[in-house]
């Protein structure tokens, strides 16, 4: 499908939407002086459903976009970075070096604390790539919470970086040898992780001594690695819990124990796009509580399970991250890929609408149905960027487990809770998804 | 008593002792290598290596440092048909691909798209890769299609 006139149109929407507030707000980076929350709740941020960042090139729908204020540590030297993708399916903050450079912003990277002429950096990997770039710290404020001296993620897109992604980055660690670090390629400045872990990696990352007699080496399949800027070399390193990338969230002084996403229900066709609300807090204050939400506990990966046509999909979960509803069902005919348009058949093109239904259920046995309905990803209008109705196929096998994976179409029209592990939050201790 | 079987205690014997003893195996193929192959991946995983004699082809558990498990499959000709991988932290795929590595990656990249990158379906005529990518859990299977034995179904393999 074409999306040439997405851009355009979007500007339009920017204004009514009121995020521009008259400013030129072309997703790139720009510094601001002024809060953008004004009079509301301190622990409420705006959620935007657009077209994200220019560079974005078109082609995206169902992102959830935020603005995300950094600062030097312990100064007031700060830039907002627009159009960062809100992501309940990950942990941590990712900021394009891009997006810092056009803010003006210069963050210092992490020192290996064991040896100090060095950086610290991380490889992510991702089902068709990898991300790489230092470990920094900065001050964050979204909406009114501050995150201090938060370690976080930047993806070197621009190759201001001087230590550049080792082989075992590009080749071993990744899933493959393909570099994400563009903006296009997440159609975003960066990524708000603020799923229910509170580091990035956690222990496997941080005790890798512990199976290697002579400390870590390159045997051990890491994230982080310890880089020498001056011969551009990298290694495998350890890095304790505390200073790993981190939920931002769990570092808010209040509100710590969890996030809401609120957005608006949608007509059948979709929408242009969606403006709503990303809450901090679960039962900490008036705006946050469960209410009568269920609450579906996870198990130690995030995972519930869900009951769908027969099929027990034992790794299900919920993530304002993905753009459809991603789930095994061979009888819903899949897009036909073409080459404008070669990943068309990872979603469904169903002839009539398909309403369907499945059950969820937490480690906590508590149950909830849900109804939804699939469209034809070829019904999507070319200047829509929100449906609720938009899906794609999951593969299933005994080697990969089977997964439901409740996108952003599934956040329209209901609060969707996600506590992070070990925080109580209201009625229940994360991790779990509530709505 | 396959050959194979005696080269999986080998490893074993030389992982235990932390490489002292290790005889070098070639660097072959993998994902449609031999048994040999098999072993090699173990070498650079720095893993343990349990092979198990199945009815329709032997299977060979490699859990890595990392705790990440690797299962080889491989045919009653010696042929390694499948690969498939869970753990909190992706393994070399590279390794475990071998020749096909760049066939995948090529694939890969014809299909990137905007978001957050979490499945991956490759589905071509001599090579099918199926993953998933989240933070603390990745997970896949890879095989060639025209060397599952008959009666295998690839969708039941661990």
């Amino acid at each position: 499908m074409s999306h040439r006139c997405r851009w355009t149109l979007w500007l339009g929407l920017c204004m009514l939407a009121g995020c521009g507030g008259g400013s030129s707000s072309g997703g790139s980076a720009s510094s601001s002086s002024s809060s953008s929350s004004g009079a509301a709740v301190s622990n409420v941020v705006t959620l935007t459903v657009g077209a994200g960042p220019a560079a974005a090139m078109g082609g995206t729908f169902n992102i959830p976009y935020a603005s995300v204020k950094l600062c030097k540590p312990g100064t007031t030297t700060c830039a907002t970075i627009d159009n960062v993708l809100v992501d309940t399916g990950s942990v941590g903050l990712r900021i394009m070096a891009s997006a810092l450079r056009s803010a003006g912003l210069t963050l210092t990277d992490m020192a290996d604390p064991n040896n100090s002429s060095n950086s610290i950096a991380e490889c992510l990997p991702f089902a068709d790539g990898y991300t790489w770039g230092p470990v920094a710290t900065a001050d964050v404020s979204i909406g009114g919470e501050l995150a201090s001296n938060l370690s976080l993620n930047i993806i070197d897109d621009n190759s201001s970086y001087a230590a550049t992604a080792p082989s075992s980055c590009t080749s071993i660690l990744s899933s493959s040898a393909n570099s994400l670090n563009s903006v296009s390629a997440f159609a975003a400045n960066g990524v708000l992780g603020v799923g229910i872990f509170d580091q990035d990696c956690g222990n496997s990352c941080a005790n890798c001594a512990s199976f290697m007699p002579n400390g870590c080496n390159t045997a051990m399949s890491d994230l982080y690695y310890s880089c020498n800027s001056a011969t551009n070399s990298c290694a495998f390193t350890p890095v304790v819990l505390t200073a790993q990338v981190r939920n931002p969230v769990a570092l808010f002084a209040t509100d710590n124990n969890g996030v809401i996403v609120e957005l608006p229900a949608l007509p059948a066709a979709g929408q242009s796009g969606a403006s709503g609300t990303l809450v901090f807090g679960i039962g900490t204050q008036s705006n946050n509580g469960l209410g009568s939400a269920t609450v579906l506990t996870t198990n130690s990966a995030g995972n519930f399970t869900t009951l769908y046509k027969g099929q027990m999909l034992s790794s299900s979960f919920i993530d304002s991250g993905s753009n459809g509803l991603f789930f095994p069902d061979s009888s819903i005919t899949v897009c036909t890929s073409t080459t404008s348009s070669p990943n068309a058949n990872e979603f469904f093109c169903p002839n009539a609408t398909q309403m369907l239904t499945a059950t969820n259920q937490g480690q906590n046995g508590a149950t909830s149905v849900v109804k939804f309905d699939i469209t034809s990803l070829n019904s999507l209008s070319n200047s829509f960027y929100a449906s609720a109705s938009i899906g794609g196929p999951a593969a299933t096998s005994a080697a990969l487990g089977s997964y439901f994976d409740w996108g952003l179409p599934f956040f329209y029209g209901r609060p969707v809770f996600t506590a992070i592990e070990g925080k109580p939050a209201g009625s229940a201790t994360g991790p779990y998804y509530a709505y | 008593m396959k050959p194979n079987h005696l080269r999986a205690v080998l490893a074993l014997c030389a992982f235990s002792l932390y490489g002292a003893l290790w005889l070098p195996v070639p660097a072959a193929a993998h994902l449609g290598g031999d048994a040999d192959s098999v072993s090699a991946d173990s070498d650079v995983l720095h893993a343990q290596l349990r092979s198990i004699p199945m009815q329709q082809y032997n299977r060979h558990d490699i859990s890595t440092a990392a705790g990440t498990v690797v299962h080889e499959y491989e045919t009653r000709q010696g042929t390694v048909f499948a690969v498939t991988w869970q753990g909190s932290l992706p393994p070399d795929l590279q390794q475990l691909f071998g020749n096909y590595y760049p066939r995948y990656q090529a694939a890969a990249s014809a299909r990137l798209r905007p978001g957050m990158h979490r499945q991956l379906n490759i589905a071509g005529p001599d090579l099918v890769v199926q993953s998933t990518a989240r933070l603390r859990a990745f997970g896949g299977i890879a095989y060639i299609p025209n060397l599952v034995p008959a009666g295998v179904s690839v969708v039941d393999l661990q």
